[in-house]
């Protein structure tokens, strides 16, 4: 298994960065020389100090140790994308499942549903979902699980579809096996691979959509340290003091990019079409 | 339960999809601890006799007819019932080998998982597994396998120990050696030679290889367009009526020579 994961640079590379991030999450409030910083501390005599001494990474508008944040912002923006896609696979996997593993007018009736919320583009309807229900850090949150289960019960539906047409699903039912334990215990093992990618793929993209969120307003709200909103605090400050939106956008990309690579690695390892016959 | 009672009889039965009849038995049985062969082209209705069998046919299917299992009429007969005899009354062996066992599952967890299903309790589990390993020649090493890891022969063993260990009084045998290659044919088809000696188990082998059948079975029924064509002992093919009975055995170069 080590040898699998040094012969692949871009996993090697995401699982590092990952590594990296669940330990600055952990020990945020040890690691950061100001944790305070990261709640309601505000230092107006300190404000947009440029980088270096006591704030390797400056300080911002309210004098706040931007390094603090970003440390602080780990838990904000990267927990609360593992908590949405959490939360959309748990809709979207049982909703597909059932859908591919029954078919016919359930089949029908569940994919159009789908079909409604796949017709608006995903941020959009995120951006319509967290505007009406009011800015907040958890509306921001349910409006991204809302725009994003239907990909994964699509998904899903797919693969439960393909499968049961197996020979070991045929012969599941006719060892007397419940058509419920049939699609859970034969088909959702056999099935779940693609989806399980596509999660891992994704989590960057939740990442970025939780930062666009924050950014226009409609998520995180200050004095939380989330990086989309961080971001948007340093937005005019950019050709001055760059540093306020530099280092959280760093962030961004930094732990986007480490999903991504762990996305593709793991596809690599799951998807049928790339795994190697043993 | 005595021998030479019916196991399986079958009568009228008529199954059609979307208007088109596509089985159409007048009489079909198989009798305790008997071996019968059913041979018909692919497309002949064989596999959807199968699964009427066990009431998994298609939802679009409509059935009529009778379809007795040991004197219990399983046609429409409740979920419950139905899902009591699969498996531990009439076991299925399908063509597949591999492709027939779940890949996520060690082959000894399919096996138990099985025998839990059908209320059997451990310590009788273990003994159960123990000897149908036994009848089917498996090294109990292979039970903590995944399919992939198995040859198609083993697998098919696999498949057929299950059928051993749930004690299952007929097996239908679904083209279960055609993915084989001819050795290991030869010896699944010495497996059901040998069940039905040891165990008494009445087997129904549903083919399109004469030359297997014509091994193996007491008597043959030629199945062509879902309909019974012909109907004898093994001899039946040395001197063949129907016109498909002798296509069957026109494409079959070793009974060819054999007659």
């Amino acid at each position: 298994m080590i040898r699998y994961v040094v012969r692949r640079p871009g996993l090697l590379i995401g699982l590092t960065i990952l590594v990296v991030l669940v330990i600055a999450a952990v020990l945020a409030p040890s690691l950061a020389p100001f944790p305070g910083d990261a709640g309601n501390d505000t230092n107006l005599l300190e404000t947009l100090r440029r980088p270096g001494g006591l704030h390797p990474m400056g300080t911002d508008l309210a004098g706040r140790d931007v390094w603090s944040r970003v440390l602080f912002g780990v838990r904000v923006s990267v927990g609360v994308s593992l908590a949405v896609i959490a939360a959309a696979l748990l809709v979207g996997i049982p909703i597909g499942l059932l859908a591919g593993a029954v078919g016919g007018l359930v089949d029908d009736l569940l994919m159009r549903i789908v079909d409604v919320f796949l017709a608006f583009p995903s941020l959009l309807l995120a951006l319509a979902i967290a505007a009406t229900l009011g800015p907040s850090m958890e509306h921001a949150a349910i409006a991204i699980v809302v725009s994003w289960w239907p990909w994964y019960a699509r998904l899903m539906r797919g693969e439960a579809a393909a499968i049961s047409g197996r020979a070991y699903v045929e012969a599941a039912h006719l060892l007397g096996v419940p058509a419920w334990r049939v699609a859970v215990r034969h088909i959702l093992p056999n099935a779940i691979g693609p989806v399980i990618v596509q999660a891992s793929l994704d989590l960057g993209g939740v990442i970025l959509t939780f930062a666009a969120l924050s950014f226009l307003g409609l998520g995180a709200q200050d004095p939380t340290p989330e990086w989309g909103l961080m971001v948007e605090q340093g937005r005019s400050l950019t050709s001055t003091q760059p540093w306020v939106a530099l280092f959280p956008g760093a962030a961004i990309m930094v732990a986007a990019l480490a999903f991504t690579l762990l996305g593709e690695g793991l596809r690599e390892r799951l998807d049928p079409k790339g795994r190697a016959r043993p | 339960m005595s021998p030479g009672s019916p196991i399986l009889a079958i009568r009228d039965l008529a199954i059609e999809i979307r208007g088109r009849r596509l089985v159409d038995v007048t009489e079909l049985s198989v009798t305790r601890g008997q071996i019968v062969g059913l041979v018909g082209e692919s497309g002949a209705g064989k596999s959807l006799l199968l699964s009427s069998i066990l009431g998994l046919l298609p939802a679009d299917a409509t059935i009529q007819g009778s379809i007795l299992f040991d004197g219990t009429e399983l046609r429409g007969a409740p979920n419950r019932l139905l899902r009591d005899v699969r498996g531990r009354r009439i076991a299925v062996v399908l063509q597949g080998a591999r492709a027939a066992l779940t890949p996520t599952l060690r082959t000894g967890t399919w096996i138990d998982r099985a025998l839990v299903l059908h209320g059997i309790p451990a310590a009788e589990r273990r003994t159960r597994v123990a000897h149908a390993l036994d009848a089917v020649r498996l090294d109990p090493v292979l039970l903590r396998r995944y399919p992939h890891e198995l040859s198609g022969g083993e697998a098919q063993r696999v498949a057929i120990a299950l059928a051993v260990a749930l004690r299952a009084e007929l097996i239908l045998a679904d083209e279960a050696t055609s993915a084989l290659d001819v050795t290991v044919q030869a010896e699944v088809a010495e497996l059901f030679r040998e069940l039905r000696q040891r165990e008494g188990t009445s087997i129904l082998i549903v083919s399109h290889d004469l030359a297997l059948v014509a091994g193996l079975a007491d008597r043959i029924d030629i199945i062509a367009d879902g309909s019974i064509v012909e109907r004898g002992g093994p001899s039946v093919l040395s001197a063949p009526q129907h016109r498909v009975t002798r296509e069957l055995v026109a494409a079959n170069p070793t009974l060819e020579q054999a007659r």
